[in-house]
Order: structure tokens, then sequence, then C-alpha cells
């Protein structure tokens, strides 16, 4: 009997000793770490333009009200060591515009390594490096009227694009098509899809693909469909062309293109993974990109 | 794999060749004197040659010695240790009871424990008896096997109040969970806060972490071996209790004393039955609105064993467990028109497992025993939602009706034939082969929508999937001289899906040496392949995680584990180990970022492959035996995950969401009293506590808010993005609690009464369980969600 009083009471004491306003409050607002304000610099180069458009800001915590402010500061970029340019302010007020712009001296070559530098009064020193992609050609590029069925039972056309890889290198690729009115005088990125290969990821638009298996190989071939309602339904008197350009792309922007997916899947879906986006700004935030790119023209056959 | 074969052939000529002329063989079966229950895994030893052997899952011994004088000992934790001396001069069958009247003369007890942990070359397996498991506190007064091993070192669990188990920085699915030998895929209710398994129908657990002998495959990081009870063999006993949100009887006797018995054991809560009157007086005033709440689980253990001789036994053991939550609504009223409106909707998530087993003991002599298993297993989930509206408008009827329905499932059936060969006490030898056919139901939606047209009737996502999986395995647990002993062993498996063949060769290998002042130095290595994947939301413990096959597309998954310990038994009942382990793993899978179970595509495009590795350290001391029992468990631990070429944290590694520096738990269990009353009547009280703490587990939560570059546009331009510095970068707050409970049994004449009471978080602890991003005047904030304040419990149990 002694026991159980005891073993009565020692629960009573848990429970009061544990009592007070909140008891039943479970859910805690918890302090994080203060985020430190970084340098954001993004900027992409694509080898048939000398014009070259960066942003700078900073980044803010995410549980602040702030916004991110253009950033003042010397930004340069070097090509294989040397300086090549000092960017000039621009002026700006939208945030999504930059607010430094230059120019190349001569259109980038395929193995040099161009360094990105950011140097801010108040946020440091930021850098980035992008070793340009050398370009790969479309071997054959071949368009075909309703060459299979969808899941849903409609009639699917086929894109189907043929390249050879450089061999002991990493290589990354993205994939774009485009439909061209030859009449109308209008272009629009197609839709395609391929849910079969797992080599081929969804990147922000279109495909990027990693050479990781079939590095070497020739006449790499990839299908594509899509479903056009222009070519579908073309109107009398109408031409159309596809251009098809392979980007050849850094590792870097391999991976941010996913990343910016991803992050985009994840908007509002709450069984979702959690997304980072990828940055290849050291000290800092941001993309530095450098592409290649090869584009045919083909007319589809209706 | 030559080498392989070689090796197998070499340990299983050695078994052989050590044969002698002037030895024989004692065997027999170990068992409960009061019940007749097979002891699985208690100790036969000779003391005077040193030699001894445990039983194995179906109680069943064998001891070759040489032609001599005997000094028996036959111990199992719980029951007094039996000493018998007789002289060995033919091949004997001996049975022993353990507890009640012996066959024997009983001599007089010659030493203390006769098997002690140093004299087992497994290393990285702990047993826990089910009468310690059922005395340690637990939430709402359930208890729970699984969460009994979660205050284990080197295991973990996935959150607050969750059944899930991470061993040695592994995930759930790679822990092989067996009832009875068949695989329990979601061995979780009511979303992971109770495991399904009902401790009263239980006899028996243990855990491998690592260190696996060849016996088994098919999973990463873990073994939880769970044998149910076999029913009474000598008289009809019950026992049953009431508790907070569930009740639970268990029936157990012999259908022909001594050669057939049966267990039937169920468990239901009532949390909907309650909820239902007060449901209806809410909606009173609106008696045309009927809402039904759905929401139990239950389980039901049956089993049933027959003797047919010394030789042959046969077993039936099927086990059915259901969830069941969601709610139904009715609606009717009349709307401006005119119009009858009749409005019904039903939201509802149910799952459920299902196993059987039909098996046969076959002792082929004294020395070989053989068990033939077929086995089915199924685990099924569901989420359904539909609405249906009726107008009804004179003679007119329109009928709107939407249902959208998700469900998974896998469906598994096995064949196995195991042997265990005794063929002298230095050796004990396992072979055997198994295979499973196995049926993937990986994922799919299917939407109907009618409104005064056809059905439109589609299912979206991923087809179902066969495959086969098959294995091979032999294992030997042999000594070299006085102080090393070994198990080696190879298992070899193989997975034939989608017209592609995987296969892998798997070497094991544990070994002790005994050094000076009885000091067990143990090592281990042991490499592992799990042919099929859970794909699961980090940080969500929900039934929506789907099983899916290796397939060409995506591997499966590997592992090697490498583990050194040292092991001692302090004093008469401290066993004491200390092990330190480092295990990696490729091909695990993870959602890519952004992705989930929820979608039309093929779930194969959803997942990326990565590698993992975790290493660490385990200190635990263990008291099993006496008035006062329990453990102190002390885990040190890294684990990381990494996805290359990946958009998972960029492709580089980084810490998995369960990767806990420093674990400690404390059980400790106390017989306060135990008398006979003056009428005769026996009274124990026993109170117990447990005691865990936990550094933060690791969580993503966004960081920096910034202009990032859209790649989708040809010129400049960017778009705001909220993202996190890097995957799991952050740490939750520490975790630790303390339950306490307490035991109060008396015997009656004719039966016994359990009380028990206690309190889960007994000192109300604010445990973190998730956290998430809100906003209040001063903007943006990060909230703590707890879970579980002091949760008071009190049960009544009897037995009868």
């Amino acid at each position: 009997m002694k026991y159980s009083i005891y073993s009565f009471l020692l629960l009573f004491v848990f429970t009061f000793i544990s009592c007070s306003d909140d008891f039943f409050d479970q859910v805690v607002e918890i302090d994080i770490p203060e985020h430190e304000s970084k340098l954001v610099m993004n900027m992409k180069v694509d080898d048939d333009n000398l014009g070259l458009n960066l942003g700078l800001t900073n980044s803010v915590g995410a549980l602040t009200n702030d916004l991110p402010q253009y950033q003042s500061g010397i930004v340069t970029l070097s090509r294989d060591g040397v300086q090549e340019v000092v960017f000039a302010p621009i002026a700006n007020t939208s945030l999504e515009d930059p607010n430094y712009g230059g120019f190349l001296n001569s259109p980038p070559v395929p193995g040099e390594t161009f360094t990105l530098t950011a140097t801010s009064s108040t946020l440091g020193t930021v850098t980035s490096t992008q070793v340009v992609p050398a370009p790969v050609t479309l071997n054959s590029v071949t368009f075909e009227n309703d060459a299979g069925v969808s899941i849903d039972g409609f009639d699917v056309d086929e894109l189907k694009i043929q390249f050879d890889d450089p061999l002991g290198v990493e290589n990354y690729y993205e994939v774009e098509f485009r439909l061209i009115d030859t009449v109308g005088n209008w272009s629009d990125r197609m839709y395609v899809w391929n849910d079969i290969d797992p080599i081929l990821v969804r990147g922000a638009r279109n495909y990027v693909i990693s050479d990781l298996t079939f590095d070497g190989q020739t006449d790499v071939t990839f299908r594509f469909n899509s479903d056009e309602y222009a070519l579908d339904n073309p109107s009398p008197g109408e031409g159309y062309k596809i251009k098809t350009t392979l980007k050849s792309i850094t590792k870097e922007e391999y991976l941010y293109q996913q990343s910016f997916r991803a992050l985009r899947d994840f908007d509002g879906n709450p069984f979702a993974e959690p997304v980072v986006l990828y940055s290849n700004v050291e000290g800092g935030y941001g993309a530095f990109l450098m592409r290649t790119s090869t584009s045919t023209f083909i007319t589809p056959e209706l | 794999m030559k080498k392989y074969l070689f090796a197998l052939l070499c340990f299983c000529l050695a078994a052989a060749s050590s044969f002698g002329q002037d030895k024989y063989t004692i065997s027999g079966y170990l068992s409960d004197a009061e019940t007749g229950e097979k002891l699985i895994g208690a100790n036969v030893f000779d003391l005077k040659s040193g030699k001894g052997t445990s039983s194995n899952t179906y109680g069943f011994y064998s001891l070759t010695l040489p032609q001599d004088s005997v000094v028996f000992a036959v111990s199992y934790i719980g029951f007094e240790t039996k000493y018998f001396k007789f002289y060995l001069a033919e091949d004997v069958e001996m049975d022993f009871a353990l507890g009640g009247a012996t066959e024997l003369e009983a001599i007089e007890v010659v030493a203390e424990d006769v098997v002690k942990l140093e004299d087992e070359t497994q290393m990285s397996v702990i047993e826990v008896p089910i009468s310690q498991i059922k005395k340690i506190p637990a939430l709402l007064g359930e208890t729970d096997v699984l969460k009994a091993l979660q205050l284990l070192p080197g295991v973990q669990s996935g959150g607050e109040g969750q059944s899930g188990l991470y061993v040695r920085g592994g995930s759930p699915d790679q822990n092989l969970i067996l009832l009875d030998g068949v695989p329990v895929y979601n061995a979780s209710h009511l979303f992971g806060f109770f495991s399904v398994f009902n401790a009263d129908a239980i006899s028996n657990v243990t855990l491998m972490k690592g260190a696996f002998p060849a016996r088994y495959g098919g999973r990463l990081s873990s073994v939880i071996d769970i044998n149910m009870k076999e029913g009474n063999m000598k008289e009809v006993k019950a026992v049953g209790s009431i508790g907070l949100i569930s009740s639970k009887l268990t029936v157990e006797a012999p259908l022909w004393k001594d050669k057939t018995s049966f267990i039937v054991s169920g468990r239901r809560t009532y949390a909907d039955l309650v909820a239902r009157p007060f449901i209806k007086a809410a909606n009173s005033d609106d008696p045309d609105f009927d809402a039904t709440p759905v929401a139990y689980f239950y389980d039901l253990n049956v089993k049933v064993n027959h003797i047919f001789s010394k030789r042959d036994r046969l077993y039936l053991s099927v086990y059915n467990g259901k969830d069941k939550f969601g709610v139904k609504e009715k609606d009717v009223y009349t709307d401006g028109n005119g119009d009858r409106n009749e409005s019904e909707f039903e939201a509802r998530i149910d799952w459920g497992n299902t196993t059987s087993a039909l098996r046969w003991n076959h002792l082929w002599n004294d020395k070989l025993f053989s068990n033939l298993t077929a086995t089915y297993s199924r685990y099924k989930f569901n989420l359904l939602a539909a609405e249906s509206d009726r107008v009804i408008d004179g003679n007119d009827t329109e009928i709107e009706s939407f249902q959208a329905q998700y469900f998974s499932g896998i469906y598994d059936w096995t064949g196995k034939l195991d042997f265990d060969y005794y063929p002298d006490p230095n050796h004990s030898v396992k072979f055997g082969i198994n295979g499973i056919y196995h049926t993937f139901d990986p994922g799919a939606i299917n939407v109907a929508v009618t409104e005064d047209i056809p059905l439109i009737d589609t299912t979206f996502g991923s087809g179902r999937t066969n495959a086969f999986e098959y294995a091979a395995y032999a294992e030997d647990d042999f000594s070299i001289g006085t102080s090393l002993k070994a198990n080696i062993g190879l298992h070899y498996s193989g997975f034939v899906v989608e017209n592609e063949l995987f296969h892998s060769v798997q070497p094991r290998v544990g070994l002790r040496y005994l050094a000076p002042r009885d000091i067990a130095i143990k090592g281990s290595f042991a490499m592992m392949t799990q042919y099929i994947h859970l794909l699961t939301n980090e940080g969500l413990g929900l039934p929506t995680d789907l099983w899916v096959p290796a397939t060409p597309k995506v591997e499966p998954e590997q592992s090697w584990q490498a583990a050194l310990g040292v092991a001692k038994t302090l004093g008469k009942d401290y066993e004491f180990s200390i092990e330190g382990y480092y295990k990696n793993m490729t091909n695990l899978v993870s959602y890519k970022p952004g992705a989930s179970f929820i979608g039309f595509s093929d779930w194969q495009d959803k997942v990326a492959s990565g590698t993992g590795k975790s290493y660490g350290a385990e200190f635990f001391v263990q008291k099993k035996t006496g008035k006062f029992t329990g453990w102190v468990g002390y885990t040190l631990s890294w684990s990381t995950r990494q996805f290359e070429n990946t958009a998972i944290n960029g492709g580089e590694e980084y810490p998995f969401k369960y990767d806990r520096r420093h674990d400690i738990s404390i059980v400790t269990i106390y017989e306060l009293m135990n008398k006979e009353s003056k009428k005769g009547k026996q009274k124990t009280i026993t109170a117990s506590a447990s005691w865990v703490y936990g550094t933060g587990i690791a969580v993503t939560l966004p960081e920096a808010s910034y202009f990032a570059l859209d790649p989708r546009r040809n010129n400049f331009d960017t778009f705001f993005a909220e993202t996190p510095e890097s995957k799991n970068s952050f740490r939750q707050g520490n975790y630790h609690r303390l339950d306490v409970g307490f035991e109060f049994t008396k015997q009656h004449k004719r039966w016994k009464r359990i009380f028990t009471l206690g309190a889960y978080n007994a000192y109300n602890r604010k445990n973190p369980f998730f956290m998430y991003l809100d906003n209040n005047a001063n903007g943006p904030v990060i909230k703590q969600v707890s879970l579980f304040p002091v949760v008071p419990y009190f049960t009544f149990g009897f037995e009868i």
C-alpha cells in the first residue's frame, strides 16, 4: 500500500511541476542564427554575344521582411587570368534587371577559363569561375509526324537528334526546340517530353543531359515526343521550321537548371522534398553560366 | 566467385571432418515447463568439457561430446539454471523443460552463469526479454516492441512518438522485420505512433545491427527477428487488458495436450467509437447533416502448432492488421430553387499488412534439423477522396460525382528451406535456399468523374511489376582452439525484374578472440544487397511511402559494414560492450528535390540514386536478471548522404536527416515489492523509468532570399528565390524525455490482476516534432511544434 501511495504521489508531482501558463501550448517560436547578408552575382554568357549583363544584389534573411538591394562595387571578368572587362554600372530600377554591363573583346573560346569577381565595400568579395564548354555538332535532326500514341491515346510526333559526344571529358548539354512560322513570322518554344530515358533530366526549359553513361559515343540518339497544335492543324499557306539548339553547358549549369526546376515543382507542395537552389558563387550566392550553342533548322513534313 | 565457392567448400569440409568415432550426440528440445512454449536461444553447456550450444528458433539443440560423464547446464533468461549429471555412452535425446519438474536428477549448483556475452561470436546483436519490454513505460500504456528497440544504442526513432527505426544511419526500409520469418513491410499503426506487434503475442525479439550471419539477407541495415508465441501446450490461458486507446485479448490453449496448441491474440482501438456520439451531439442542431469519423486500427495474430512426432512439427501462423482513418459526411438541404440537394463526401486513408506462414520442422537425425516454410505477405495502401452531389428537381435527378484514389501495395509469395547441422561441439552449420515472388503496385492514381456523361475513368502512374528474388546461404559458427571463434558464411542472392538479372555474392565474417581476463574482442564484416527500395519523403512518416523494386534504371542498394568491439560480463549480471562501426551504402534512392508521391509520372522519373555512409561508436551496459534490471546505452555517430550529379544539395554531401551526434538512453526496472499476503496472494509492485537524450536531428529551413538567375530566358532575367543554404544545415533542439511507470499485480485464486499507471514525458519537455515557417506581425518566424505534453496513462489487465 505504501508503494502504491508513493507511486501516485510521484505521478502527481510530475504532473504539477510541469504545469505552467503555456502548458498546453505545443507551438513555440524558436530563434535560428541570423542570416548574414551576402553578395549575389548573376550572369550568363552565350558564345554568340559579346555583350554582358550582370546583376549585383545582396541576399536577405528568409525570415525578414527586408528586400534585396542593388549593390555597388568593383566587378571584373578575367580571361585565362588576364583581366578583360571592368563592368560599368547600368541605371536600372527593377531588381530583376541587370545593374552592371560590359563587353568581351572577342567571343569565348572553348577551354578558356573566365573568372568573375565582385567586391563590395560592405559585403566583401565573391568570385565564380567557368570553363567555356566545347560546342558539339548536331549530326542530324529528324521530325516524324504522328509517330506514336501518348498515354492518353492521342497521336504524338517525334523529334530525334543525333550527335557525337567527345571522349574523355565530362560533357553536359541542353536541348531546345523552337517552332518558327516562316510566313507569320513568329516563333515559340516547343513543348517536348521523354518520360522513358533516365539520362534526360528536365531542366529549366526542355532537357539537360549528362554524358556520364555515353562518354565518347558517336551518334548519340535521343527521342522526344511533341504535340504541337500548329503542326497538327496547319493552315493553308503557312510554313514552319523547327530550330533545334544543342547547347554545351557546364556542370554548374546542369546542376543549376535541375535545382531551378525542382524549386518550381516544390512550390506549394507540402509533401515535396525541400530544394536548395544551386549556386556556384564562392562567398555569396548566384550563378555565373557560360555555354556554347549549335543550331540547325529543319522543315517538318506534315 | 570461384574463391567464394572454394571458401565455402573449405569450411563445409572442415565441419564434416570433425566427426569422431567415440563421440555421441545429445539432442532435443528446450521448453518452458509451465506452458510448453519452446525456448529460443537457450543455452546448453557441458561444464566438464567447456562445450556448449544454444537452441535454435524452434527450441532444438544438438551437442556432440566425447564418451564421458557430462555435467549439463541448461539456462535461459528469466529461468533458474538447471544442472544435470550423467554418463554419455550413446546418442541420446533429451528434452528439457525449464521452470518445472525435470526428467533427470538435479545436482548441486556447481557454477554461476554458464554462457556469457564474451562466449558468443556474434556482435552487434541485442536481445531484450519480452517480459522486460512489457514493463518499460509506454505512450498511452501501449506496450510497443519497436519503441523498446529505439532505446538501444545505434537505434533511433524517426520523430516524437514514431515507431520507425533508423539503425546505424540506415533508413527504415533497410530493416528486415520478420514476424515468424515473414517480412512485414509497414510495421506501424496510427501513422507510426504504434507498431503492429502486439506484445502479448510475442515470445522473442532479436535486433541485429551488423555482423549479419549469412542466413539473413535482403536489407542493408538491420534484422529484427520477432517470433510469435506458439500457444500453451498444457492448459488454457488468457491475458487481456483495457487501456486508454485500445483493448487486447490473448487466448492460448492446448487442442490436444502436449500435441497441438493454438494462440489467438487481438487488439483494437476505439477512439472512433468514443468520438461518434460527441460528433453527433455537436451537429444535433442540423438533423440533415451527418458526419461519421472512421479512426481505428486492429491486429489479429493466430498461430496453431501440432507435434506429429519427435521428429516432425507443423506450424501455421497468420497476422492481419489494418489502419483506417477518415470521415464520411452526408448533408441534405433544399436550395434557393426549391430543389433537394443530397451531398456526400468521403475522405479515407487505410493500409494494412497480412502475413501468413506454414512451416514444417523435421529432425532428420540428432545432428540435422530442417525447416521448410511457405509464406505469404501483403501490404496495401489506399487513399480515397470522393464527392457526390444529387440535385433532385421534380422528376429529374442530376448527379455529379468525383472520385480520386491513390493506391499501392506489395505482395510476396515465399518458399524457404533451412537446415541446422551440428557435426560436433565446435561447429554449428546453417545452410538453406529461398525464393520470393514479388508483385509490386508502386503507386497509381485513379480518377473517375461522372457528370451526366459516360464515366471518365483513367489510371495514371506506374504499372504492376513482378520480380523474383532468390538466395542461397551457408554459414558455420566454429571454434579454433579455446580463444578464437568465428562465424563465416556466404550469402548469394539474385533478383530478376523486367528481363534483367541482378545478383550478388555477400561474404559474412564474424570473429571473436578471448583475451586474458575474459575480455572478448570481436570483429565483423558483412556485405548486404537490397533489391527493393522505399520511396519516402524525409520527415513524413506516412504510409504513402512506396515500396518499389530495383530496376535497370534504379539498381539494387548495396552496403558493407565493418565493426570492431569489446564485450565482457562484469560481475554476475552486468553485460558490457563497446563497438565501433563503419557502414558504406550505394545506390540509395531519394525523391528528387521537389518530387513527391503525388503526381502522374512513373516513380522512376522522380528518384535519384546516391551513396551514404555512417560511422560511430556504441556503449552498452545491460542487466537482464534480478530485482533491478535495465540498461544504459550511449551512441556517438555520424551519417551522411550524397547524390552526385543531381540537384539534391547540388550533388554535395550533406548530413542525413537522422544524423544525431549523441544519443543516450537509460532504462531501469525495479521490483519494489514481491511478497505473499496473509491470505496467500502473491503481490508485486514494479517501478520503471526510461530517460532518453539525443542531440538535434538535421532539418532544412529556408535561410536566404535573393534575386536568382532565371535560366528560361534568353536575356538577363531574375526571379525572387527563397532557399536553404544547404540541405539539412540546421539542427532541431535537443530531445530528452522521461517516462515513468508502475505495475501492480495481485494473484487471486483463479486469476491475476495487473494494473499499470504512468506518464509519458513526465516532466513535460516540449520536444521538437517539426518546424515550419510562419508569419507574425514582425515578419516570418520559425515555429516549432511539439506533439506530446505529459501524457498520463493507466491500463487494467488480467491473466487467467
